[in-house]
């Protein structure tokens, strides 16, 4: 499997927007943070609040830190565990409190937003596209964990737990096709 | 009434973010057709279809909570059997596996078979692995992988919502004899896919 970031989505309308618009277009970026935002709505407004204020946090801090070290994008193996975590965390609904969903969310915002930042640098786009992504993440992670606590009962807890099955079928399956090469 | 305002337009709100994908779809022509090829591929042969279909007929007449636990176990399952698709794992007699699936499911669903939830999850997790195997390594040149793997699981998933929708039809008294007639049609095909592939 190709590194996600190995390419920049062109807006035509700065580096922000390029980043914001790669994060949303991107299965591998866009994915665990769905996946933790929902899973954080799951736990409660408490749990949205905490991954809220940490994702996007460590995504810039960490995205930061990244821009120093130009990479073509993140490796295959670990953005596939990632998805593959957090798919499996969601699916599995357990119960967790806010202080474990801010650690989680910050274990992804500190991974995915070093390998953004790496990424970045590498496309060009800089500080304000790695900020452009971590803006874009902050909106999913609100509307999702909003949705997600909404939806806290009967069968819509359930749509929500199978979508995060799904999202660890397609870790599952990225993990093997990073495997194969 | 600002809660009842979340709950009705925080959907909306997620679709529109999803949105762009569709919009600049032409910036990342990989992931695009690859989402598609892999959406098409469960649909691409009526040995999956029903198969599929006949997870959520079966998970409907068995009720909670198996009506979510078997959908769930078969995407995971068969991603894992895509996974040893992937790695190189031999893995005999696939086709025989896949159409021993329509039969038992169909037969299951005929005879409204109630077995244990664990003995259910573990016959669907069998068969779902065949499926996977068959179907989950299977890439077009230039398309993206991650793409066609999330394609192939979400249409496998619309397969088996689809099985549940007719599978509600199970809780009413006419509706019980139509569920059970698709579950026989559909170890009738198996019949004939297993026919098929011992001739091949």
């Amino acid at each position: 499997m190709k590194p996600g970031l190995a390419h920049l989505v062109s807006t035509g309308v700065g580096p922000f927007y390029d980043g914001a618009a790669h994060f949303l277009v991107s299965f591998e970026e866009i994915l665990p943070v769905l996946a933790l935002s929902l899973f954080a709505g799951l736990k409660g407004p408490a749990g949205g609040r905490r991954l809220i204020a940490v994702l996007p946090l460590a995504w810039v801090a960490a995205g930061s830190a990244g821009l120093a070290f130009p990479s073509a994008g993140a490796p295959a193996l670990g953005t596939t565990l990632l998805l593959l975590a957090s798919g499996a965390l969601l699916a599995w609904d357990r119960a967790l409190t806010p202080l474990g969903v801010a650690a989680a969310a910050g274990a992804a915002g500190l991974w995915a937003g070093f390998w953004n930042g790496r990424a970045m640098a590498f496309a060009g786009a800089g500080f304000l596209g790695m900020l452009g992504s971590g803006v874009a993440a902050l909106l999913v992670a609100i509307l999702a964990a909003a949705l997600a606590t909404a939806f806290r009962s009967g069968w819509r807890r359930i749509a929500i737990r199978v979508a995060g099955s799904w999202i660890a079928a397609l870790g599952i399956l990225a993990l093997g096709w990073s495997l194969r090469g | 009434m600002p809660r009842i305002q979340v709950r009705r337009w925080a959907p909306l709100a997620v679709a529109l973010v999803l949105f762009p994908r569709v919009v600049l779809a032409h910036t990342e022509k990989g992931a695009a057709a690859g989402f598609t090829a892999g959406f098409q591929h469960p649909l691409s042969g009526w040995d999956h279809i029903l198969a599929m279909v006949a997870v959520g007929l079966w998970g409907a007449q068995l009720g909670a909570p198996a009506i979510w636990i078997l959908p769930v176990t078969f995407p995971m399952m068969m991603a894992f059997g895509g996974f040893l698709g992937l790695v190189g794992v031999p893995l005999p007699g696939v086709e025989i596996g896949i159409a021993l699936s329509a039969i038992v499911l169909g037969v299951a669903v005929l005879l409204e078979w109630k077995p244990k939830l664990a003995l259910a999850m573990t016959m669907v997790a069998i068969f779902a692995i065949f499926h996977g195997y068959a179907h989950g390594s299977e890439l077009a040149p230039g398309t993206s992988a991650l793409a066609y793997s999330l394609g192939f699981v979400v249409a496998t998933g619309c397969l088996h919502g689809i099985g549940i929708l007719i599978g509600l039809l199970h809780g009413r008294p006419a509706g019980r004899a139509v569920v059970r007639f698709a579950g026989a049609g559909v170890g009738a095909a198996g019949a004939f896919f297993l026919w098929r592939a011992l001739s091949s």
